[in-house]
């Protein structure tokens, strides 16, 4: 019997490993590492079939069962990359298939979306497979297997993205381009803001005379010069202190707040951007509409009356035009044209386009705060049994909490850019929150904030929905 | 501080052949948290079980792993083991080194180095492993039964000798389904009346039987053990204490003239009555559509003649729930409608008839008292063709499967033909005939030889009248396809078997599958064919595909054996696999946020709300909780939840986690 030499081996990312390595026997080249995420039901079984009826295929591979791809949350892919697979597979029942009726449709809706958003990340969409594989599929398997095995042979080891977790250096690179050319959105101080309409006056002072409301939310002067501060008021005497900001995020991001939350029956200032959120928020149950009394403005600050949450047609008051239809939310059309741009240089220069921005984020995490639809009681980034994302303000981190971040938008952000104008790294965040509207948007119909009823975006499926990226 | 025991097989050859099981033994004592590690020839055989017996005990083992063939073949096994050793089973995983390594790599090197970091990644993960208990689910000791044709009565009979409780629920006012349409049943030709009605009255007079008819499933919640189903009994505008069954109202209703559906619209009812004569229960119910007091206010006969004042014109439909551990699906099918077949006669010539409307031509209780009259003109046809596969192994006609019975009852046709005219000429074209099962083929040679049936392979593509005569227009597929017309004076379609029309909303109203033609789906097709994909939910008869009586009878036995094996248990046991959502101490009770997105994920609607009081009972926050019944362990709702406040047992994100840092770093 041949002895296997068991050092401790010292692997190509300098990390320390324990085992037997695996050197280039067959090629005598490159050997990938490749990670596989499948159902135990379908893809699991066929490659067990593929083992009982004794076919063969390259042994790179190191396969992870879940139960379900509905199971195979975007987090393990993400990790499995950062952790240093050069490419990743993930694989479950067909469509109509899944042991558990409807779990892979509603992975197949998540893959999309995050291959859009890797898309727009420069990710190398190459690296990753997703394939259908049906119990009785072994010969499908060990094609898959074989033929994304010497994909990645030929394509060499992930170093773009591996650097991130390795070499990260933490000086300050220059921002590519600093011509107007470069994909990015200028963002205004929004110091702006128009005095409240005296018809909007009078119904919010009317509101708090008649206790309709038990305290209304908009806007302040600063005491030194600056943007206008979002503030609440419980008396009708103070209505002549509030105004209507230009910009400013988005207001119903107070409702994070618990104090705001113990006011009881809250009025607000909506705009289209609040309307938009409050949808969302609606939608997600996040806000009582008995709780809620908001009074529309339009863009000049003309108050369009109070909303009717009965009426789900609402949202089209501030939807003048037709083509606010035909585009997902809130988004600037500045946001819609450097997207565009972005996405017409290609993934090596999107990658290192948004590594220069990343490696300027500091994790203030002002993105989040900003953010009315980053409500969750503890974000995932804060958990740390298990630590989901690395934490540090280093490669890996960034990149993985900007991912992570976009993607928990998905179908949720409605463009209002209050994260990007709170970012002090300038980080142009709305590219990747638009990238992921315009993703659900055109696969799936999908508009955040258009209603406040149906279901939302990651738990809703169609059998019909597209799938032509999948093997 | 874990304490894992590693136990590496070669299953004989089959693993030792390609994985140096010695060495991976040896890489895996390095590993952290090991404890112990061997390799063994068979560890499946009793002393390989024994081994890791003695040594979860000698060396205080706080998990295992054992390297072996694919989980899904001794997963039980090993955590039996572990388990009568004295750890919970579910701290023992196994690594996969036979399937999806020694036998799919053939370089030693490579496929021991796989090998390793496979055991790597299951000793890291089993250290993340929490000891789980099955899950205990009270069971409500009742059964429901949907639909009362055969396979209906007979789950409810068999479940019913088994000592339990059931509810029968058939849609229309009398048991019975098709086959009390039939007139003598293949291959033996005993009447079916005589067979079923028995059979009918012992389910209704069953002590453990409760029998709704005229009454439809409006709703189910809950789960395995535990439904709870609303039902709807409509108004029959008779009341049922009091009727005796007298029939004194139907052969006085004025409305005479209403094609029976029982007889497939070739006989007459009144808009009062039972829809055959034997019918059970043997009590009327109004036709509200075509009564005269509910259509013009005027009439009331039955009213006036009701012996025992019974009609109640003002009677209302009647919601009710029951509670049932248990669910039968036996709602059947139906047969294609000839006017989807436009090329037979326009799909609506008198005198082409189904086969089911043969059977009720032929019926001795039928219209015509068992004479073969054509409708059209009431003259006995004297040649009869039979059209085989109409509407069936079709695919550019939306039905590419075969309707299964309509072979052996066109030969059953052709012969009772033939026995009641004598002199009659029966000609069947059939595309083939397939007849396996007991008896049938020796049935279809005795309609050839001793019945002089002809058989013509053929197929035919329309049909025409022609001086009241029938013109089957056929090609000889024996003969280059040449075209042959047969005159006929009576033409019986064999149309095929298809789902009931509502066998969709049925399903999704339980939560259970069906396929693309629109048949229930079996959780197996070979293994479990009488389960359904969600936990007691059952199986029985030709709503779950085309079926005879004997085969239909079979199914409903076994799916009655089924609810007996689940409803006779003291309380069910399932595997712990489920969702959990993140509970922490006050003041955050959970970091879930009660945004129940996966609520609107989950597949079996598992994910309840739960309202958190403080002490005054003010409420503090309302979030996701997980009911263990409900949930089927998918892992659905941990992808979709943002806060990451809801995980799955036996799959948690840090076992999942640990095991790709194991199989990355
Ligand atoms: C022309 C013809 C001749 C045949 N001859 C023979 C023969 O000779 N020998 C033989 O073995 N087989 C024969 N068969 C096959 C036989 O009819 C079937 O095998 C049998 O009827 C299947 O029984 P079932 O209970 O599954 O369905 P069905 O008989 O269709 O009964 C289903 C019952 O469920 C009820 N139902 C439906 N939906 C609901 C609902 N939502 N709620 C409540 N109740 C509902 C229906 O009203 C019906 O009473 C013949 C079939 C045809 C069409
Ligand atoms: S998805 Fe997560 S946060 Fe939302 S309700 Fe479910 S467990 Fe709670
Ligand atoms: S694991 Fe699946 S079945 Fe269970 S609650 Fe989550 S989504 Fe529903």
């Amino acid at each position: 019997m041949t002895k296997v030499h068991l050092p401790i081996h010292e692997h190509s990312n300098g990390r320390p490993q324990v085992g037997l390595a695996i050197e280039p026997q067959e090629t005598g080249g490159f050997e990938p590492r490749i990670i596989a995420f499948v159902c135990k039901w379908c893809t699991y079984a066929g490659a067990d079939l593929a083992g009982t009826s004794r076919m063969t295929y390259a042994p790179n591979v190191r396969t992870i069962m879940l139960p379900c791809t509905g199971r195979i949350d975007i987090s393990l892919v993400v990790r499995a990359f950062l952790q240093g697979s050069d490419g990743v597979i993930v694989s479950g029942c067909h469509p109509g298939d899944c042991h558990y009726t409807s779990g892979n449709y509603r992975a197949r809706r998540r893959w999309m979306l995050l291959r859009d958003l890797l898309d727009t990340l420069g990710v190398d969409l190459r690296r990753l497979d997703l394939a259908w594989v049906s119990a009785a599929e072994g010969a499908k398997w060990v094609k898959t297997i074989q033929q994304f095995t010497d994909d990645m042979r030929q394509l060499g080891p992930y170093s773009a993205l591996h650097a991130v977790a390795g070499d990260y250096s933490p000086d300050l690179a220059p921002l590519a381009g600093s011509d107007d050319d470069a994909p990015g959105v200028e963002v205004d101080a929004a110091e702006a803001g128009v005095p409240l309409d005296p018809a909007l006056a009078a119904a919010m002072r009317q509101a708090l005379e008649q206790g309709t409301a038990k305290a209304i939310l908009g806007w302040k002067r600063r005491i030194v010069p600056g943007p206008l501060q979002p503030t609440w008021i419980t008396e009708a005497s103070a209505v002549g202190q509030l105004m209507v900001a230009v910009h400013g995020g988005n207001l119903t991001r107070l409702f994070k707040q618990p104090q705001v939350r113990k006011l009881g029956r809250v009025g607000l200032i909506v705009r289209y951007r609040e309307a938009l959120a409050l949808n969302v928020l609606l939608q997600e149950k996040q806000l009582d509409p008995q709780q809620t009394l908001a009074f529309g403005v339009d863009g000049q600050g003309h108050f369009l009356g109070v909303v009717d949450w009965a009426d789900a047609g609402f949202i089209r008051r501030w939807e003048t035009s037709t083509s606010a239809a035909e585009k997902p939310s809130g988004f600037s059309e500045q946001t819609w044209q450097s997207l565009d741009k972005l996405m017409a240089l290609s993934p090596a220069q999107r990658w290192d386009f948004w590594q220069q921005h990343f490696v300027r984020c500091i994790k203030c995490y002002a993105c989040r705060g900003s953010c009315p639809m980053c409500n969750c009681g503890q974000c995932f980034t804060d958990k740390n049994m298990p630590q989901w994302f690395p934490t540090a303000a280093d490669g890996p981190g960034n990149f993985s909490w900007h991912l992570v971040r976009a993607f928990h938008l998905a179908g949720r952000c409605v463009g209002c850019g209050a994260c990007e104008e709170a970012c002090p790294a300038g980080i142009p965040l709305s590219l990747l929150n638009a990238s992921l509207a315009r993703s659900a948007w055109k696969h799936f119909g999908h508009r955040a904030g258009a209603t406040s009823a149906g279901v939302p975006l990651q738990a809703d499926f169609r059998a019909n929905d597209l799938e032509n990226f999948i093997l | 501080m874990s304490r894992i025991g590693v136990f590496i097989c070669h299953c004989g050859e089959n693993i030792g052949k390609t994985v140096d099981c010695a060495q991976v033994a040896q890489a895996a004592r390095m590993m952290p948290g090991v404890v112990y590690a061997t390799d063994y020839r068979y560890t499946c055989s009793e002393p390989g079980q024994a081994q890791i017996r003695q040594a979860v005990v000698e060396h205080k083992l706080t998990g295992v792993i054992v390297g072996a063939c694919s989980p899904r073949m001794h997963e039980t096994t090993f955590r039996r083991a572990v388990a009568a050793a004295g750890l919970n089973p579910y701290l023992c995983e196994i690594a996969n080194l036979r399937e999806q390594c020694a036998w799919v790599h053939t370089n030693r090197h490579d496929a021991s180095a796989k090998a390793v970091d496979t055991v790597r990644a299951a000793v890291a993960r089993v250290q993340r492993n929490a000891p789980l208990m099955p899950i205990e689910i009270p069971l409500t000791k009742r059964a429901l039964v949907i639909g009362g044709g055969i396979a209906g009565i007979q789950a409810a009979l068999d479940i019913a000798e088994g000592g339990v409780q059931v509810t029968l629920v058939e849609r229309s006012n009398s048991l019975g389904g098709h086959m009390a349409q039939l007139s003598e049943t293949f291959p033996t030709l005993d009447c079916s009346q005589c067979i079923l009605t028995p059979r009918m009255v012992e389910a209704a007079s069953h002590p453990n039987i409760r029998l709704e008819t005229y009454c439809q499933v409006e709703r189910v919640d809950g789960y395995v053990g535990n439904f709870t189903v609303t039902l709807r009994r409509k108004a029959r505008y008779v009341d049922w204490s009091k009727c005796t069954g007298c029939g004194t109202c139907w052969q006085k209703c004025p409305q005479k003239k209403i094609p029976g559906e029982f007889d497939e619209g070739l006989g007459q009812r009144t808009a009062i009555g039972v829809p055959f004569p034997q019918a059970v229960p043997s009590k009327p119910v109004i036709d509200r559509d075509n009564c005269l007091k509910f259509k013009t206010g005027k009439c009331g006969i039955c009213e006036k003649l009701c012996p025992t004042g019974a009609i109640q014109f003002q009677q209302k439909d009647e919601e009710f729930t029951e509670r049932v551990g248990a669910i039968v699906v036996a709602t059947g099918f139906q047969v294609l409608d000839k006017s989807h077949l436009p090329l037979y006669g326009d799909g609506d010539h008198p005198d082409i008839i189904t086969g089911l409307q043969f059977e009720r031509l032929a019926s001795a209780s039928g219209p015509t008292d068992g004479e073969i009259r054509r409708p059209s003109d009431g003259k006995v046809p004297r040649t009869v063709a039979f059209i085989q596969c109409a509407g069936s192994r079709d695919a550019a006609g939306g039905r590419a499967y075969c309707s299964k019975i309509c072979c052996m009852y066109t030969a059953k046709h052709a012969l009772l033909y033939r026995h009641k005219v004598h002199d009659g000429k029966a000609i069947v074209l059939c595309m083939d005939v397939r007849t396996p099962g007991k008896g049938y083929d020796e049935f279809y040679r005795r309609a050839v030889e001793v019945d002089a049936v002809r058989y013509v392979r053929s197929r035919a593509a329309r049909i025409y009248p022609q001086d009241g005569q029938l013109v089957v227009q056929a090609a000889d597929t024996l003969n280059a396809g040449k075209r042959m017309d047969i005159r006929a004076d009576m033409v019986v379609l064999a149309t095929a078997a298809i789902p009931q029309e509502n066998v969709r909303s049925v399903a999704q109203m339980l939560g259970i599958g069906y396929d693309a033609d629109g048949w229930l789906s079996e959780a197996h097709p070979k293994l479990r064919p009488m389960e359904t994909n969600t936990a007691g939910i059952y199986l029985a008869g030709a709503c779950q595909g085309p079926k005879d009586i004997p085969e239909t009878v079979a199914q409903a036995s076994g799916a009655a054996a089924k609810v007996l094996g689940l409803l006779t248990r003291p309380q069910l046991q399932r595997e712990p696999i489920v969702a959990r959502v993140h509970r922490t101490s006050p003041p955050v009770y959970s970091t879930c946020v009660g945004c129940f997105t996966c609520a609107a994920a989950c597949p079996y609607q598992a994910i309840e709300k739960e309202e958190i009081h403080d002490r005054q009972g003010v409420l503090l926050k309302t979030i996701a909780r997980v009911n263990p019944g409900l949930c089927q362990g998918c892992g659905t709702c941990v992808s979709v939840c943002r806060s990451k406040s809801i995980d799955l047992d036996g799959f948690t994100e840090e076992q999942i986690f640990s095991a790709l840092e194991a199989l990355t770093v």
